[in-house]
């Protein structure tokens, strides 16, 4: 769930919501719905009231609480949420969370629009080359963290013996952070590129065989065509990969678990953490901040598709 | 808008309702299977067959309830938490979540045991003064340890250097060292528990940690500069010790870890060792000749008067306050087996410990000898690190402060974690 | 224009090979890895081995109890799958169908709010919860993918839906068919190719995930694939050739399904993608 990238589709139909789902002009005139649809419709949304709905009240209830997850608590108001401001391990986590989010978003659109294009071109072997590309993305992550481990901390060190290279990039804690954003594009790219090569199947080649015919160099091309066409398809990949990135856990566990010392420890870890410290209640009221934190960056998104798909792709 | 017809409504509770049922007893597919015994946890890792022995031992004398032996090491609260598949009896180190189970009340009382009446007065007090819960037996103190520093006594013998009993002694006899070319002190920095077991020394000598740690816990919100006690006043004296040791290490200490120190010290390579006595497990199986070459002193005080041994309630047996029924009956039967004689004396004299019972026989083991009176005479205090709440980055501050040495950064920092955690959790 | 067409085939091809590489040799790595011995594994690790062995593999195999961790994989995997294809496409059908329903259309925004809400804001509460219901094993865990993913497959299933002819469905009513006939009959036929493309994300989400699992399920010996990786690290990485062996293990399942069915793979996600 939370290392596979949601297709573009989804955040540009919740963007225009009710375009998305409502009934087409020529529909029937209103009718009850038949008994059968309530089966459809009632056991999803109850289950999801007992598994979602539920737990999210009591976290925010235990947010109020000193509970530890077991044993006996009471009402301590806003004590967490206060001790939570003046937290020095979470505003470093907050920090570093949206540093590497924005940083790792960002490689990751680069390096994936430029193969994007390298693989939508007239290229040899190119079944060859997407079967490659692709190939990231059914891996584990932390599978895959556990592996690039072993190869930032000894097989690079032996290849490039100098440097921040050469001590290992993982014991350095102004360093860690680099192997993460790697991995994290190197996982994440996959999933970005499918969406740049649909963007430039969808901009067909009408565009790019005139502008060959007009002399264009293939920079100009790339500035002037490619890039505006496929303006909206970078704007959604971003958001998606930032989202992503935000709840960024399995390569963190694998690749450094948060360290050295907390200087690469993300805000996910920071809350699931609770768990076994006894720290139930304060990672509730976390939670809740990070879902607030979250659903204003979600809704700030959509409203930026939402410009977009206004002032047309 | 349309009709919910109510039946429809029931009709649909229900189907749901049978697939929720249904649900928890498909998953008893993947139940715990008490039919293969009970869980019993001991994740030592030194200690792991020992005790395999003991369960087979024990299974082969055909029991009601049979146990099965657990020996991942992982935290043990989110069984807690979870209050599903506790195990039925625990044999573990006490640290600071034992200490958060037992205070939450979340563990079972265990005085009606009949081992209690034979337990040692001295470690039941030393459990006392860890965690308290209404004055029950949350624990039974299985084995405390002294931790001080391990020497090698050829290299002692060799630089003609004697047993130091005052810190001054100490310094000065890592100096002759250096001026010998011998490594003073073997240093495994990469694993931070050692950074915070030897820190644990600097505190037992230059303060009373079992009241300390009291005071500041009663200051609660109120911890700062201008309480009577706080780890800014408090706590710069260990500081000072710990980075003034930190030139008498081997050269690349930092990158070294445990197992890769013992390896190291047990073939010679330096004269002293801040280590329990969990490391003679691993030493002993080095080198042969252990026995006669290794031996352990309590590190030094200012004085003889504050030399203290550092203890840890190195291992306890507890029970969940939840379990029950045949579990808590097997359980409590596998509990009182483990405090027999046979068992926990054996246990603590393999192993270079104190047997909690009252009438075991003395530690003697030539390795330990020279704490042991220590110990006896009430002369040790608390290792630190199981006074310290779950959820306060201890370790990670205090490696940090040993590669940067600011000392005061730690401590105000150690300050304002404990302090917001106590606007946390009393409010 | 020819000239200029080979020029940029010959750039194309060379500029790809250097990412492809990358993406390559850390998988060569693994693969090299997990066959040597520990006594050959000096070095960068990057040298073919001069000799193989295969104990590795057994070891891992052994240490993990990797078929058990497989089969719950595979049961976690398969709920999730079926559960979202059946709940959702269900859902999104008699929501479209019924859209000027009050309901039914704020039915279906409640569940969209799952999108915004990550598992880490749920995870604590939801590990209580599922030990107190029982479910603190695989069956919790396809039960909470679903879910999670029960907002974001019926935005899917309800766009892809719309675009269906709805005169389809009237004449099946009109020849006599209930409304589960009419789904059953028409509609999920119909829906086929957006069920592959969701089918295929809910098995990639399912399977590697790894956060999840290591939380709800209580018993380690009914852990997932990815999560006995972790479990068993300090064992695995005693010797690093058998916990290369154990991760290429854990990543022979995805890898082999990937290559056998490529095509249909990529032009599932592709589709998804352009709608």
């Amino acid at each position: 769930m939370t290392s596979t990238e949601i297709p573009a589709v989804a955040f540009d139909e919740a963007a225009n919501l009710t375009d998305a789902v409502a009934p087409r002009d020529d529909a029937l005139p209103r009718r009850r719905p038949a008994r059968a649809h309530y089966f459809m419709v009632l056991p999803p949304v109850i289950l999801y009231t007992i598994f979602v709905t539920w737990p999210a009240i009591q976290g925010i209830f235990a947010s109020f609480t000193n509970y530890a997850g077991f044993g006996s608590w009471h009402f301590v108001g806003l004590a967490n949420y206060r001790a939570m401001f003046s937290d020095p391990e979470l505003g470093h986590a907050y920090w570093f969370t949206f540093a590497f989010a924005i940083l790792s978003t960002l490689l990751s659109q680069i390096f994936a629009l430029a193969i994007a294009i390298g693989l939508n071109s007239r290229i040899k072997f190119k079944n060859g080359f997407q079967t490659i590309f692709f190939l990231p993305m059914v891996l584990a992550g932390l599978v895959v963290s556990y592996s690039f481990k072993y190869i930032f901390n000894t097989t690079l060190p032996y290849i490039i013996g100098w440097g921040p290279i050469g001590d290992g990039l993982l014991v350095n804690a102004s360093t860690a952070w680099i192997p993460i954003v790697i991995v994290a594009t190197w996982i994440g790219a996959p999933a970005a590129i499918i969406i740049y090569l649909a963007g430039l199947a969808s901009v067909g080649t009408d565009v790019y065989e005139a502008s060959e015919i007009d002399g264009a160099k293939p920079w100009k091309t790339f500035r002037y065509i490619t890039f505006p066409l496929l303006a909206g398809f970078v704007v959604i990949n971003t958001v998606l990969g930032l989202k992503a990135a935000l709840n960024v856990y399995d390569l963190v566990i694998g690749l450094t678990g948060g360290g050295p010392g907390n200087a690469t420890t993300v805000v996910s870890q920071t809350i699931i953490g609770g768990l076994n410290t006894g720290e139930f209640a304060y990672s509730a009221a976390k939670a809740v901040v990070f879902a607030v934190v979250t659903i204003l960056i979600s809704i700030l998104q959509l409203a930026i598709i939402r410009r977009r798909g206004q002032g047309g792709l | 808008m349309a009709e919910i017809n109510r039946r429809t409504l029931l009709i649909g509770a229900g189907g749901v309702g049978l697939a929720a049922a249904l649900a928890p007893g498909l998953s008893t597919l993947f139940g715990g299977g008490s039919s293969s015994g009970l869980r019993y946890v001991q994740a030592k890792r030194e200690v792991v067959d020992y005790f395999t022995k003991v369960a087979a031992d024990y299974n082969a004398t055909g029991p009601a309830h049979p146990v099965r032996m657990e020996s991942q090491a992982g935290s043990l609260t989110n069984g807690f938490v979870r209050n599903s598949n506790q195990p039925a009896v625990v044999n573990s180190n006490f640290n600071n979540e034992i200490k958060l189970y037992v205070e939450a009340g979340a563990l079972r009382d265990l005085s009606d045991r009949p081992a209690v009446e034979r337990l040692r007065p001295d470690h039941i007090e030393f459990f006392r003064s860890l965690a308290n819960f209404n004055d029950e037996m949350s624990v039974l103190p299985f084995s405390v340890t002294a931790a001080g520093t391990i020497y090698n006594k050829e290299l002692f013998a060799q630089a003609g250097v004697e047993i130091p009993t005052t810190w001054d002694e100490f310094i000065a006899a890592c100096e002759t060292f250096k001026s010998k070319d011998i490594v003073p002190i073997l240093g495994t920095y990469a694993d931070t528990w050692t950074i915070d077991l030897q820190f644990g020394y600097h505190m037992c000598s230059t303060m009373d940690v079992a009241a300390f740690f009291q005071a500041v816990g009663d200051a609660g919100v109120d911890l700062g500069p201008d309480s009577a006690y706080s780890f800014e006043k408090d706590l710069p004296p260990a500081c000072d010790r710990l980075l003034a040791l930190l030139s008498y290490f081997q050269d690349g200490f930092q990158r070294v870890g445990y197992d890769q120190g013992n390896q190291q010290f047990a073939g010679g390579a330096a004269a002293m060792y801040f280590q329990g006595p969990w490391a003679f497990t691993a030493l002993n199986n080095i080198n042969p000749d252990a026995k006669e070459v290794f031996g352990t002193f309590a590190t030094p005080g200012a004085s003889a008067a504050n030399t203290k041994a550092s203890a840890g309630l190195d291992l306890c047996v507890w029970i969940p306050r939840s379990i029950s029924g045949s579990a808590l009956d097997g359980g409590l039967a596998f509990l009182d087996h483990l405090m027999s004689p046979a068992v926990i004396d054996d246990y603590n004299a393999v192993n270079l410990a104190y047997s909690s019972l009252a009438d075991a026989p003395p530690q003697d083991d030539p390795q330990v000898s020279d704490i042991t009176p220590l110990m006896d005479a009430g002369q040790f205090a608390p290792q630190p690190s199981m006074l310290f709440p779950a959820g306060i980055p201890w370790v990670n501050l205090l490696q940090q402060m040993t590669l940067d040495g600011n000392v005061g950064k730690f401590v105000r920092r150690i300050d304002d974690e404990y302090r917001r955690r106590a606007i946390r959790t009393s409010a | 224009m020819r000239r200029k067409a080979t020029r940029s085939n010959k750039w194309g091809s060379i500029g790809l090979i250097l990412p492809a590489l990358g993406i390559l040799i850390p998988l060569y790595f693994v693969v090299v890895m997990s066959l040597k011995y520990q006594s050959d594994s000096g070095g960068s690790g990057l040298e073919f081995p001069t000799r193989i062995r295969w104990a590795n593999f057994s070891d891992a195999w052994e240490l993990v109890n990797a078929p058990r961790a497989l089969a719950m994989s595979i049961t976690i995997s398969a709920i999730t799958i079926i559960g979202n294809l059946l709940l959702s496409s269900m859902m999104a059908w008699a929501v479209v169908r019924n859209w000027e329903s009050r309901l039914f259309r704020w039915s279906f925004v409640y569940l969209l709010a799952a999108m915004f809400l990550p598992f880490t804001v749920l995870a604590l509460p939801q590990v209580k919860l599922m030990s107190q219901l029982g479910l603190d094993n695989p069956i919790g865990v396809g039960i909470l993918h679903i879910m999670f993913g029960l907002g974001f497959n019926t935005l899917l299933f309800s766009a892809y839906i719309r675009s269906l002819p709805v005169e389809l469905e009237e004449s099946a009513t009109i020849d006599g068919c209930s409304t589960f006939e009419v789904y059953r009959k028409v509609v999920w036929p119909l829906l086929a190719p957006m069920a592959a493309t969701i089918g295929i994300f809910s098995f990639l989400g399912s399977w590697n995930d790894f956060m999840m699992p290591s939380l709800i399920i209580s018993d380690i010996r009914n852990q997932t694939l990815p999560v006995v990786q972790n479990s068993f690290n300090d064992q695995l990485t005693l010797n690093y050739n058998v916990a290369f062996a154990s991760y290429f293990l854990a990543m022979a399942p995805a890898l082999i399904g990937y290559l056998i069915a490529r095509r249909w793979i990529i032009s599932g996600i592709m589709r998804g993608a352009i709608k």
